[in-house]
């Protein structure tokens, strides 16, 4: 987890940087264009335009002490003004992308798919929400791409697709039993290499059990007669299955995310 | 430097690739764990998933599959070269684009192995690589996925900067070994250390079964190592001895490089298939006859796992494209028919003196590689044991137990097969013992990690040393008769079982050489002879000294003179065999190098 600390430290750099140079900038500006002013009209010719006019004397006399905290004050505030700036916008950024990198599951596999989408972010943090639709619809594409993958590999180790698509009741069942063997022993392989399912429950089926108090509801499902307070006493009918491991593929953004196996083209 | 965080090892296999580590240091006093690495890999396009293991096949795809990203790694979004399980595929479908098996090419000494000539026989737009280049490019892949998985940003934790112990047969030869870590060096690991891949399934049962070893193993046995993997087999043999009162591991011999493995076997079976079914009206195209290959595969696996015990074994093809069913071709194969051809056809019984048959069998060999001419593993099993040479007697090793090793070793009635034949040869009474072990795949890499930790002292380890005699040719000193070939001798350099970090100077002879010109010197081995020592003369040594290559050197200094020498063999550190010319009247050393361009 210690992709967050690395990605807001990066970040915060970047931030302060930009607003450095943007702080530069506006002051410089301010800076040249005061001394512009000046150039062309002297500070006498004012002082003389005042002078012919009492109320502006008098005006002028009252905010001298206001003119004089703005000339010594101003580049100090712009400098706070810019810090205070970086440091709020670094806060927006780094929420945003715990929260991008949160959904996506923080893993080896989406190590890849975080950190550009975090880098891209980065670079556009002038204006953040455009940056971030992409980097959603991106990840949109992925997961249609996670849903279909495992219906993929079994296609391409099983043929499994073909067999759905087959109209049964046009063969023989010592035929369609010749190819189901292939089928299941291709299957039941991949199957168990990319998700290595085991029983929830390791008990053979039959056999009385206790389901203790603060059971998991998804793990545990319960039949029949339901009465009172856990613990609740009864007879295992199904093992159920969980996933043994579970290692996402990764899966690159590029391509068709709707295909399950390729058409085959042989070139003669 | 200071000790690193693992101890690697990797075991750059035939047709498949393994990496083991170890932590450098141990927290406790107990041998720690050994891990299997999970290596990231294309497995289909678009696609990239973890498996404990990389298929060692490459596929160098054309311009137009690889554009788009499509074969993209983590580390490398522009990879236009797939590695591992994509490519083994693709191996059956364009191989011309597909590179298999280049560990075999590294010891085929009738290629050169610097040229880029792999895929054999690949079209015109294909960009070739080397064996060597070849070796280097899984190892590269290898290093990269373990940073990519294991290093991060900690450039101490990379796999260039930890110990690594890789496997090669144990019978490469010098040549084939050098060849290999220079593969290494290519591929960024400048620093790797050789073991023998029977030695090492040895060790990985060590370090299995922990302490129980010294229970199953007693005094002044022998112990077979019989490793068939899925394109090669090798042999080697471990005496079991008493020092002060600890048991000594020794290998005393090793095997002579086979071609043959599990791959045969399907194939063999495939074949057989293939003309029964061609006897009624069927004939297969190549797509079917792959898919008929796995279904052989399966059956063989079945049949030989002994789980179960039927009359025939069900094949069956499936039909292309969408009409699945209505095109499924199914054969039963009685189990008679499997027996028949990979029992008698792998593993005939057959007497200890039976030498395996030197005649080239057709549906075996492929153009390019020497597959071995006789793929009865039995017959060469018998004259690895036999026709050895000790003090001018030839006798009989005869094992007490043996460990077997390999994907093929994982059935159990092929153990069995394999236990029987040896009890036939066995001259002591009573049935030879099986080394129990687990997991024939993963042994290897298992295996290196822990001997990583055995040479830091936190294990046992094997006593082996060079794995041949090493000799090279002088010419006899007898007046030159026109028209006939001077007789050549051949004298030991290195023997046999010369240890790691050992220089052997051969003073019997010294050889003036002229300066300024290249000099070749005739290179030989043998695993038969054991016993010469360094500085011997073999006068008559043709069938029992093999070839191997050439060595060569170009001696600096003022050309035309000439200088007197003698030979120095270095068996180093990391398991290669140095040979250096050195100047007998200053202390000048010229470092003699093996040619590794084709042989005539």
């Amino acid at each position: 987890m210690n992709l967050i600390p690395s990605l807001s430290r990066s970040s915060l750099l970047r931030l302060f940087l930009v607003n450095l140079i943007f702080g530069c900038l506006i002051g410089a500006g301010i800076w040249f264009a005061s001394r512009e002013v000046f150039a062309t009209v002297s500070f006498a010719d004012i002082l003389e335009v005042i002078s012919q006019d009492p109320d502006m004397q008098s005006w002028v006399q009252k905010n001298t002490r206001g003119f004089d905290l703005i000339q010594t004050w101003f580049y100090p505030a712009l400098a706070g003004l810019m810090l205070l700036m970086t440091l709020i916008q670094w806060m927006l950024l780094r929420g945003g992308f715990k929260r991008v990198i949160r959904k996506s599951g923080i893993d080896a596999a989406s190590r890849k798919t975080a950190k550009p989408a975090a880098a891209k972010k980065k670079e556009k943090q002038e204006d953040e929400k455009p940056a971030r639709e992409p980097a959603g619809r991106e990840q949109k594409e992925e997961s249609k791409r996670y849903y279909l993958h495992l219906i993929s590999v079994l296609q391409r180790q099983g043929r499994l697709m073909d067999f759905f698509h087959e109209d049964l009741s046009a063969f023989q069942d010592a035929q369609i039993g010749a190819a189901v063997r292939s089928i299941h022993e291709n299957c039941a392989g991949a199957v168990k290499k990319t998700i290595a399912p085991a029983a929830v429950i390791d008990k053979p089926e039959g056999r009385e059990i206790s389901v203790p108090a603060g059971f998991d509801p998804a793990a545990i499902k319960l039949t029949g007669n339901v009465t009172g307070e856990p613990p609740f006493n009864g007879v295992l009918r199904h093992r159920g299955w969980k996933a043994g491991r579970l290692e996402l593929p990764v899966l690159s953004a590029s391509g068709d995310p709707l295909i399950i196996a390729p058409a085959e083209v042989e070139i003669q | 430097m200071d000790q690193p965080a693992y101890i690697i090892g990797i075991d750059l296999g035939t047709t498949n690739s393994v990496v083991a580590y170890t932590p450098g240091v141990p927290e406790t006093d107990q041998t720690p764990e050994v891990r299997v690495l999970e290596i990231a890999q294309v497995t289909a396009a678009h696609t990239i998933e973890k498996q404990p293991g990389l298929p060692s096949f490459i596929y160098l795809p054309g311009h137009a599959e690889a554009g788009d990203g499509a074969f993209a790694l983590p580390w490398d979004p522009d990879n236009r070269v797939v590695i591992g399980e994509y490519a083994r595929i693709r191996a059956a479908e364009a191989p011309q684009r597909v590179i298999a098996s280049s560990k075999s090419w590294l010891c085929n000494t009738s290629v050169d192995r610097n040229a880029a000539i792999l895929p054999w026989e690949a079209a015109d737009d294909v960009k070739k690589l080397s064996p060597v280049a070849a070796s280097s490019a899984l190892l590269a892949y290898l290093r990269q996925a373990w940073n990519y998985e294991m290093a991060g940003d900690n450039s101490a934790l990379r796999m260039e900067n930890q110990e690594i112990y890789l496997t090669v047969p144990a019978s490469f030869d010098a040549v084939a070994r050098e060849l290999t870590v220079q593969a290494a060096q290519q591929a960024g690991l400048p620093r790797v250390t050789l073991l023998e891949e029977p030695q090492a399934a040895f060790y990985s049962w060590i370090d299995v079964s922990g302490e129980n070893w010294r229970k199953a193993v007693e005094k002044d046995e022998l112990v077979l190592i019989c490793d068939i993997g899925g394109g090669t087999t090798d042999f080697s043999l471990i005496r079991v001895s008493e020092e002060q009162g600890e048991l000594v591991l020794d290998r005393i011999a090793v095997g002579e490089h086979l071609l043959v493995g599990g791959d045969n076997m399907d194939l063999a079976l495939a074949y057989h298939v293939a003309a029964k079914m061609a006897e009624s009206g069927t004939r297969l195209d190549s797509w079917q006859m792959r898919g008929l290959v796995h279904a052989c595969r399966s059956a063989k696996e079945g049949a030989f796992s002994g789980s179960q015990d039927r009359d025939t074994w069900p094949v069956t093809i499936l039909g292309r494209g969408s009409s699945l069913i209505g095109n499924t071709l199914k054969m039963d194969l009685p189990a008679e028919d499997i027996s028949r051809v990979i029992i008698d056809g792998f593993f005939p019984k057959c007497p200890e003196n039976e030498f395996p048959r030197t005649q080239r069998r057709t549906g075996l060999r492929e153009a390019g590689l020497v597959y071995a001419a006789d793929p009865a593993v039995t017959r060469h099993m018998a004259a690895f044991l036999t026709g050895r040479d000790r003090g001018q007697q030839e006798t009989t090793a005869a094992p007490d137990a043996v460990l077997f090793n390999g994907g093929v070793m994982k059935s159990r009635l092929l153990r069995e097969r394999v236990r029987d034949v040896l009890d036939s040869w066995s001259h002591s009474s009573g049935r030879i013992r099986e080394i129990n072990t687990e997991n024939y795949d993963l042994a290897v890499a298992r295996g290196a990690a822990y001997y990583g930790q055995a040479r830091h002292g936190r294990g046992i380890r094997i006593r082996a040393g060079l794995n041949k005699s090493y000799y090279i040719g002088v010419a006899a000193a007898m007046p030159a008769v026109p028209g006939m070939p001077q007789p050549v001798k051949a004298l030991c350099v290195a023997p046999f079982g010369m240890e790691e970090g050992t220089v052997a100077r051969i003073t019997e002879k010294e050889f003036v050489l002229v300066v300024g010109e290249p000099v070749v010197f005739e290179f030989f081995g043998s695993v038969r002879r054991q016993d010469d020592p360094a500085g011997a003369v073999v006068e008559d040594w043709h069938d029992q000294i093999e070839e191997i290559t050439t060595l060569e050197t170009t001696l600096d200094g003022e050309p035309g003179t000439t200088v007197g020498v003698t030979l120095e063999a270095a068996a180093t550190e990391i398991g290669t065999l140095e040979l250096w010319c050195v100047s007998v009247e200053d202390q000048r050393r010229w470092k003699l190098e093996f040619n590794v361009r084709q042989q005539d």
